[in-house]
């Protein structure tokens, strides 16, 4: 179907976007859902394209080197990369 | 935090179990919420036949920016929220220990849950989650939470509870409860309005809701086209899917400057969306009972005098109806009693009476419930007290059982001894109805089964009714074909 195919491409491109990018305080008791909460700027419209675009935007110049990810993000994402790809409750 | 607070008169049962010493006033005279437990920033409690929560500081703090809001105050007068009013620890010789502070809530008559609510009554529950969210928005505040449990019912009206639920919205915050809202309502009216299923059996078995990943099992090709179907529920499996124990985006979200316009607009578009749908299949065997009953004009007058007279007797603090239908006799007893439940195991029916309840001037004083005696909401959740039986929850000083036995009887194979047993196990005063086998509801009912019922008779009802009540009244319905009797509990029974 056509209109899964492109929504499909739409939410991996902006997932993409999140990869590395990560790590401030949770301050509630429950659990928001990452994909949840990345799903809450494609349903905000105008201003989540805003959003989607500076996200883009970020994720250029951190490609091209002119912007660094935050240090923590890129920490976990190395630690993740290390690791193999075990249950991490086991 | 999802809790909700049982009336318990005096001298029924507490629970088994409680929420932990913490949430107990240190002298012990009060007695925990079991389900309130969830939320570290507060404890409900009871004590003397009030309801209390102790907040920590944080929780306090956000109450007292909470109560000077203007949306809280308009939100309060006008009863969608429940009245909530801070009390003087030492005034009630409650001590504090670790907590900062106490509130006082106003009591829910009878709690209910969300998988004995009709679609309007979920319907209903969600546009207030929304209209709560809309306000608190505007004010810089936001529901922390979205869980169906936290909405109650005066009657035919909805009454958040969980005011600490309610935070200052920090900058660059997504909605935390988003998913919850989903999964305790969104979903299910979806299940109800898009596939005809009946959501109550999946919020019975799972106290959190329905996962995004089940909902999407269940949608076609041709869902994906209605709407909210593609966001909702596709898109949000896809990325929970993706992210599975992934890292957390809040700091992404709020350096790229998510705001709260996002929330308004999503909240918006969710209050469109959830007020468009409508239960598919909405007719059902017993739908226009009301209309199309075995009385006869002459006779169901009687029937309804006699209860009257019966209801009459006293002033009664709760009233049960069971096999309500769509209400004839819940709203007889309203007239006597402080609160009616009124079951019925017909969703259509129960939704009939909570519309007709909403249409009138006095809707706070009928409870509409979808429950079918046979199978009732158990006791369950963490340590099975979490979310209580029907009993557990109040039991009834008066109980209406109206063209119920046949079915309890012969559809449920109920016997007869343990169904009256029970009744009387509650402690309550009786209006109940003998429907014979020559009655042409009986002769459908037994018309394709073997018929093993040897218990099934007047002299035998009337001996088991004897022996557990004192009968006050008794009378012949229908030529003789029905008999209806007033009976009040033994003393000691």
């Amino acid at each position: 179907m056509r209109v899964k195919i492109s929504s499909s491409l739409h939410l991996a491109t902006l997932s993409l976007l999140f990869v590395g990018m990560s790590a401030s305080g949770a301050h509630a008791y429950l659990d928001a859902g990452t994909g949840s909460m990345i799903l809450q700027v494609l349903l905000g419209g105008i201003a989540g394209l805003l959003i989607a675009g500076k996200l883009y935007w970020y994720r250029f110049l951190s490609l091209v080197g002119i912007r660094r990810e935050q240090g923590q993000a890129g920490e976990a994402e190395d630690e993740r990369k290390a690791r193999p790809q075990i249950r991490p409750d086991r | 935090m999802n809790e909700a607070r049982p009336q318990r008169p005096p001298g029924s049962a507490p629970p088994a179990s409680g929420g932990g010493a913490s949430s107990v006033p240190s002298d012990g005279a009060g007695e925990p919420e079991p389900g309130s437990y969830r939320d570290r920033n507060g404890a409900v409690f009871y004590r003397d036949g009030r309801v209390f929560r102790f907040l920590s500081n944080r929780a306090l703090e956000n109450w007292r920016q909470l109560q000077q809001a203007s949306f809280f105050k308009r939100l309060s007068r006008e009863g969608h929220i429940v009245e909530t009013r801070e009390a003087d620890p030492e005034g009630k010789g409650i001590g504090l220990d670790r907590w900062a502070g106490l509130l006082e809530h106003a009591r829910i008559p009878y709690v209910s849950y969300p998988y004995e609510w009709t679609f309007g009554m979920l319907k209903d529950a969600a546009l207030l989650h929304l209209k709560l969210m809309r306000e608190a928005l505007a004010d810089g505040m936001i529901l922390k939470d979205s869980s169906a449990y936290n909405v109650q019912w005066e009657g035919v009206h909805p009454v958040f509870i969980d005011v600490p639920s309610f935070e200052p919205l920090r900058q660059g915050e997504p909605w935390v409860g988003y998913r919850q809202f989903c999964e305790l309502f969104l979903y299910p009216l979806m299940l109800a309005a898009y596939k005809g299923i009946d959501y109550r059996p999946w919020l019975r078995g799972q106290i959190d809701g329905i996962p995004s990943g089940q909902m999407r099992a269940v949608m076609s090709k041709r869902d994906l086209l209605r709407p909210g179907v593609l966001l909702h529920v596709m898109a949000q499996d896809a990325l929970q899917k993706r992210y599975t124990g992934g890292g957390n985006v809040r700091g992404a979200l709020a350096e790229a400057g998510f705001d709260k316009a996002l929330i308004e607009r999503n909240v918006e578009k969710l209050t469109a969306l959830v007020t468009r749908l409508e239960p598919a299949g909405t007719k059902t065997t017993w739908a226009d009972y009301d209309r199309t009953h075995s009385y006869e004009e002459a006779e169901l007058e009687k029937k309804k005098a006699f209860v009257r007279k019966a209801a009459a007797r006293r002033r009664w603090r709760l009233a049960w109806d069971l096999g309500a239908n769509t209400g004839t006799f819940s709203r007889i007893a309203a007239e006597h009693a402080d609160y009616v439940v009124a079951m019925d195991g017909d969703w259509m029916a129960i939704e009939h009476l909570y519309q007709r309840g909403k249409a009138s001037s006095d809707g706070r004083r009928i409870l509409p419930l979808v429950v079918n005696l046979a199978d009732a909401s158990p006791n369950q959740g963490w340590r099975g007290v979490e979310r209580k039986g029907l009993a557990e929850r109040g039991r009834p000083d008066l109980t209406l059982c109206l063209a119920l036995v046949h079915h309890i009887v012969i559809s449920a194979n109920i016997p007869l001894a343990d169904f009256i047993g029970w009744l009387a196990g509650l402690g309550t005063a009786v209006v109940i109805e003998f429907v014979g086998r020559e009655d042409e509801m009986v002769q459908t009912l037994l018309a394709n089964r073997e018929d093993q019922y040897d218990d099934y008779t007047l002299q035998t009802f009337r001996a088991l009714l004897a022996a557990h009540f004192e009968i006050r009244a008794e009378a012949p319905l229908k030529g003789g074909k029905r008999h209806i009797f007033f009976a009040e509990a033994k003393k000691g029974e």
